[in-house]
């Protein structure tokens, strides 16, 4: 029996090279220390990869956790992560997913799976309890993830079989590829995918058939109950359900911030014709949830007429309508919703894959690169068939899309030119639907994200809604109203710490964004009201405990960060948001003060001011003495 | 008077049946007052809190872009051709 309850007690680690699966005991020091998901993985992965590891080589290695709430009746618990060192950035790679792959793992009885080494040939991975098989793939290398999940249901007998694959674009190492589970959920970012393909993994199957059980069963599903009603009643939450993410174009228009032009501008003058409201009207055709969600803000969309005529999926999101929509000018939604789906099919992460073409857009339109460069491909803003052909040519890695397959910084260090200074991205990840002008706080966010420019780990919604009633009661009614001013640097630091720090909890569990980071209904005090009734460690109920391990998690991550040769000159921001100002919109004039924020908020984390390295101190003050003693022999 | 474009989303616009109105008004509570005479009950009931009178929480109220709790609140003036937006509960990420 593990220790804790709401643990399977148990990692599966399978070796690709040798062909060889072991199961291990879950140390109960490492739920104790980090409570699951990318806490797991960050710690596994610290420890078990050399620095300056080659990413396609096979001594990289992919982690897949789930945390205690994964599998339980707790509202959005049905999340997973994947991690690794990635392709695309050289450093710390994590990306989440939702849909039902984590709460399967748990029913088979693995709280994390560590793939390691390299196939000579493909394979995928099956796993139904405690039968694990590694399984010979050939005849799925060179399918789409859609194709390659129904051969292997087809294959297996059983439709139920959770599938996470990887479609072309993995196979062919394409830096941003993506992994797709059951069709339509993606572990987009960072370019795992491609970590699989190098590793000649096509896919995992799992099937599960047990179930968690928690600590107090009663206390447990009086807290789960009252956390779904809580969901239900929030006018946000109902919203979601309504409209999805897309909610977000409207509100992006109207503060211009709605990314245009390869992040040029935040005004986009067609933004009506793909807000959600548009959508709803004309596309939407069905909702659907991941598992234990009462927001359901996966939305089904057709398109009947026109040139993408036939083209019916889930999505796009709100990010995914940035990259291909705004952030190209290309007003036509058809064009996005079936963008959207191609990658999901090639197993392409949306964002990059759309920061590479509005790069190269804005490249062609100062004449940088030109239509002899593209194949023949005319790069006007807005050409939504060059988008699609642009994506296909991406994920075979044919012609031009050779080059686009290596992401916009080794792009553009290939064009040259001055393309550099177009090149949106940070520590080589493309920047996602934000900007800093506009919105301070995801400024630092973009910056210091662990990832690169990334939008989920620190990203403070409520400075930019101006909910002024939260922002007091998670940061300080004292610091009310500049913290909600998005034009002010003052107490972006100490925001962004914070909910950096809980966030770091809540893909520890894991727990899906929704609910935590927007709608703002759980914070870091339900947390610590039901992780001891789930796992039955009463130091799990406090907040301090809880908050120090989250800072223990980002801490860690940095110093993985700091061992690959990184510190204070990686968090920058392209030029763009530093020097110039927005030219248009109500933020018209804005620009990002990076310096002062980075400052304090190296300060907030106890990391040298002049390096960004944490210091001895603060690692030893969070039981990381080991990692102190690393980095030391790194410097 | 000050004349105004108002831009209503999600469910107002349902509500209201437009998604854009020119209203006149000296400040933004006294726009809100006239688009509670033109839309009714139900708009009003969709923004304000019946119990405190204030508008809703989550509620965002933006004039030009900018949220009317970082200018002077439902009291902010306001000057010909400003465009006012209303937002019910929206999202972040």
């Amino acid at each position: 029996m593990f220790t804790y309850k709401g643990y399977a007690g148990q990692i599966l680690r399978v070796n690709l090279a040798k062909r060889e699966i072991t199961k291990q005991p879950l140390s109960a020091e490492l739920a104790r220390s980090y409570i699951g998901g990318s806490g797991f993985a960050a710690k596994i992965l610290f420890d078990e990869l050399r620095p300056r590891t080659d990413p396609f080589s096979p001594e990289n290695k992919i982690v897949i956790a789930t945390g205690p709430l994964a599998g339980t009746m707790w509202p959005s618990s049905g999340r997973c992560v994947f991690a690794t060192k990635s392709p695309l950035t050289n450093v710390w790679a994590e990306s989440h997913c939702g849909g039902f792959l984590g709460p399967e793992t748990r029913y088979a009885g693995y709280d994390a799976i560590i793939l390691e080494g390299g196939a000579s040939e493909p394979l995928y991975l099956q796993i139904e309890d405690e039968d694990v098989r590694l399984i010979d793939a050939a005849h799925l290398w060179g399918k789409d993830t859609h194709e390659a999940t129904k051969i292997i249901q087809d294959d297996l007998g059983d439709d139920q079989t959770v599938v996470a694959s990887i479609g072309q674009a993995g196979e062919n190492l394409v830096r941003y590829a993506s992994i797709i589970v059951n069709l339509y959920r993606a572990a987009g970012r960072a370019g795992i995918g491609a970590v699989m393909g190098s590793k000649k993994l096509k896919a995992i199957a799992v099937r599960g058939s047990g179930g968690v059980e928690v600590a107090d069963f009663e206390k447990f599903m009086a807290l789960a109950q009252e956390a779904h009603r809580r969901v239900l009643e929030n006018p946000q939450a109902q919203a979601l359900a309504r409209y999805g993410t897309p909610l977000l174009v409207g509100y992006k228009s109207q503060i211009g911030e709605l990314p245009t032009k390869n992040h040029y501008t935040g005004i986009f003058e067609k933004s009506e014709r793909l807000s959600a409201e548009t959508i709803r009207e004309n596309y939407w055709a069905r909702t659907r949830a991941c598992f234990a969600c009462s927001t359901m803000c996966k939305k089904v969309n057709t398109v009947e007429s026109g040139r993408y005529a036939g083209t019916m999926s889930e999505g796009p999101e709100y990010e995914s309508i940035m990259a291909f929509g705004t952030n190209c000018f290309n007003p036509d939604f058809g064009s996005i919703l079936h963008s959207n789906l191609l990658c999901d099919k090639y197993g392409l992460d949306t964002i990059s894959m759309g920061g590479v073409l509005s790069f190269l857009m804005e490249c062609y339109e100062h004449g940088i690169v030109k239509k002899k460069d593209v194949d023949g491909i005319d790069l006007s803003w807005g050409n939504d068939e060059a988008i699609v052909t642009l994506i296909n040519k991406t994920a075979m890695r044919e012609g031009v899309g050779d080059a686009l397959a290596e992401g916009v910084m080794r792009l553009a260090q290939k064009i040259g030119k001055g393309s550099e200074r177009l090149a949106m991205h940070v520590k080589g990840m493309e920047i996602s639907g934000q900007d800093g002008r506009t919105h301070r706080s995801i400024g630092l966010s973009h910056a210091t994200g662990a990832r690169g420019a990334d939008h989920l780990r620190s990203l403070v919604t409520i400075d930019q809604l101006g909910y002024e009633e939260v922002a007091g009661e998670r940061f300080g009614k004292d610091k009310l109203p500049d913290i909600c001013d998005p034009y002010s640097e003052k107490y972006k630091a100490l925001a962004v710490k914070t909910t950096e720090d809980v966030y770091a909890i809540r893909d520890a569990l894991i727990v899906c964004w929704y609910t935590v980071s927007w709608p703002p209904v759980f914070w870091i005090e339900d947390f610590a009201a039901v992780l001891p009734a789930v796992t039955g460690e009463e130091a799990f109920g406090s907040v301090d405990e809880l908050m120090r391990i989250g800072e223990r998690q980002v801490n860690l991550k940095r110093a993985f960060n700091v061992r690959e040769g990184l510190g204070r000159e990686s968090d920058r921001l392209p030029e763009r948001f530093i020097e110039e100002p927005m030219p248009d919109g109500p933020g018209k004039g804005q620009v990002v003060n990076l310096g002062v924020m980075l400052d304090q908020y190296y300060e907030l984390r106890g990391w040298d001011l002049k390096t960004g390295v944490p210091t001895k101190k603060t690692l030893e003050r969070l039981g990381l003495d080991d990692v102190a003693k690393t980095l030391e022999a790194v410097e | 008077m000050t004349r105004v474009v108002v831009k209503l989303f999600t469910s107002l616009r349902e509500i209201a049946g437009t998604k854009e109105t020119a209203v006149e008004g000296e400040s933004v509570r006294q726009i809100l007052d006239e688009l509670v005479q033109t839309y009714g009950d139900k708009f009003y009931n969709a923004i304000f809190d019946e119990k405190t009178g204030n508008i809703r929480r989550y509620y965002s109220v933006l004039v030009n872009g900018r949220n009317v709790y970082l200018l002077d609140g439902l009291d902010t003036k306001l000057n010909d051709g400003d465009t006012i937006s209303i937002f019910p509960p929206v999202g972040g990420g």
